[in-house]
């Protein structure tokens, strides 16, 4: 079971995830959890044990903390912890920026549903 | 006035004191008289002045040509800077609802796929009448979404495209030579060309001019009007191809020249041409006669324009007669090289 923390500031993403992962919540193979702020992610993990999550899924752009502050912090703390951005973000620059800050992969959006899964599979 | 002229006038200036200096000597050269020695220099240091202050009048004057260059130049890439921004900017904001509107829409085609399946379940149960107008719903409901993504993707390309555009002038100058540069792009849109239409061929005709000196330059944007023109030329070719069959050879004829201080690129295609009414709408933002939907935004040429103009100062132009050929001719001055090496601003980069 891959446990999945979805960090985003816009609240649709919840359903949208949900209904994109639903056959593989409903085979067990996948949990997804949701946070709407850097914040809120970090109270996530704070809360039980490290290996309660498999993943880190962020988005960039949020109020507050962005996700390549989150990165930072969620790499000093939980190092074995997988994070993967993903954002409309679409230049060389932020790439760079996330995976030399310790991005395990970097997306774009508009999110390709099918490639992301095989990047979730491949990495665990 | 060029400089040259100004320069010349004052050599002539002071070649006439040196000169009327000189006769004054012959004319004296028997009494050597005091007056003699001031006579004869006088005008020998006026003349001295003169070509002095002309020199350096005309150093002057061609600093500040160069500083008047640079500031224009700086002027644009500050433009175009705050273009890319809002682009950046705006591309961004769009993508953020665009993925949402994408992926519901690929969520409803599996939504719609499961109902389909729940109702083959419970289809013997139903009114038949009752079943073909829910099968009919589902159906619509199913090309729907399929429409809804096609047309987030021709969204997303013309995002693609212009953030392409104005992200275009990152990188240093480097030593580019024109004539690889036009090969490097020639195969890159024949062999995508083929990749889609495995049946096109055509020919390659290169005339290219060797004495091209290398130049520093950024050579992406103008990477980009290359294979902007040699992918519709392809298009052209590969159109008539299908109209004619056999009969017709598709040829592309690439040559390159040096014209005093133009460079000049010409690329020749013997496909339909363009007729005159659309020639004068080709550069024309968004315009394209490319069936709709087919992944043409009709910024190529536009932007093409855009950069062959405003970063390398010169001019594209096309001839074309209706049924035999469409040929592009790109100019662009040789000096604006000492000034492509200019750090380039990058602030759109940096702002996003």
């Amino acid at each position: 079971m891959i446990k999945i923390l979805v960090v985003d500031d816009e609240k649709s993403v919840q359903r949208l995830y949900l209904q994109r992962f639903r056959k593989e919540i409903r085979a067990g193979d996948v949990e997804l959890s949701f946070a709407f702020s850097g914040d809120e992610a970090l109270q996530f993990l704070n809360q039980g044990d490290e290996l309660d999550v498999t993943m880190v899924l962020s988005d960039i752009n949020m109020p507050k903390m962005s996700g390549l502050e989150l990165l930072q912090i969620v790499r000093q703390r939980y190092p074995k912890l997988k994070v993967l951005i993903i954002t409309a973000y679409v230049d060389e620059n932020n790439r760079e920026k996330a995976i030399n800050l310790g991005a395990d992969d970097y997306l774009a959006k508009p999110i390709n549903f099918k490639e992301l899964k095989e990047k979730i599979f491949d990495m665990v | 006035m060029k400089p040259f002229y100004n320069k010349a006038l004052i050599y002539a200036l002071g070649g006439v004191l040196f000169g009327l200096s000189f006769v004054i000597f012959v004319a004296f050269i028997q009494q050597k008289s005091l007056l003699f020695w001031i006579v004869c220099i006088i005008p020998l240091i006026f003349g001295f002045l003169a070509f002095t202050i002309g020199q350096q009048s005309n150093r002057l004057k061609e600093k500040g040509q160069h500083l008047q260059k640079m500031k224009s130049q700086l002027i644009l890439q500050e433009r175009m800077a705050s273009i890319g921004m809002m682009t950046a900017g705006i591309a961004h904001e769009i993508k953020n609802p665009l993925n949402f509107v994408y992926n519901f829409a690929e969520g409803s085609t599996e939504i719609v796929q499961d109902l389909e399946e729940e109702i083959k379940v419970i289809r013997s149960s139903i009114d038949q009448d009752r079943l073909s107008t829910l099968l009919g719903l589902i159906e619509d409901l199913k090309h729907n979404s399929e429409d809804i993504k096609t047309n987030c993707d021709r969204v997303n390309e013309i995002v693609f495209t212009l953030m392409d555009h104005t992200r275009g002038s990152k990188g240093a100058a480097q030593s580019t030579n024109i004539n690889s540069l036009l090969d490097k792009n020639i195969n890159l849109a024949y062999h995508s060309y083929r990749a889609n239409y495995a049946s096109f061929n055509m020919d390659i005709k290169k005339s290219y001019d060797p004495s091209l000196p290398e130049v520093m330059m950024n050579s992406h944007s103008l990477g980009r009007v290359l294979i902007n023109i040699l992918n519709n030329a392809c298009y052209a070719l590969n159109q008539k191809q299908e109209q004619l069959g056999k009969s017709f050879e598709p040829l592309i004829k690439l040559a390159t020249h040096k014209v005093d201080d133009w460079l000049k690129i010409i690329i020749e295609d013997n496909g339909n041409g363009i007729p005159e009414p659309i020639r004068q709408k080709i550069f024309d933002p968004f315009f394209t006669t490319k069936p709709t939907g087919s992944g043409n935004s009709g910024l190529g040429l536009s932007i093409s324009k855009e950069i062959i103009e405003g970063e390398y100062r010169g001019r594209i132009e096309v001839e074309s007669q209706k049924g035999h050929f469409t040929k592009f001719v790109i100019s662009i001055p040789i000096d604006i090289w000492a000034s492509a090496a200019l750090p380039l601003v990058h602030s759109s980069r940096e702002a996003i």
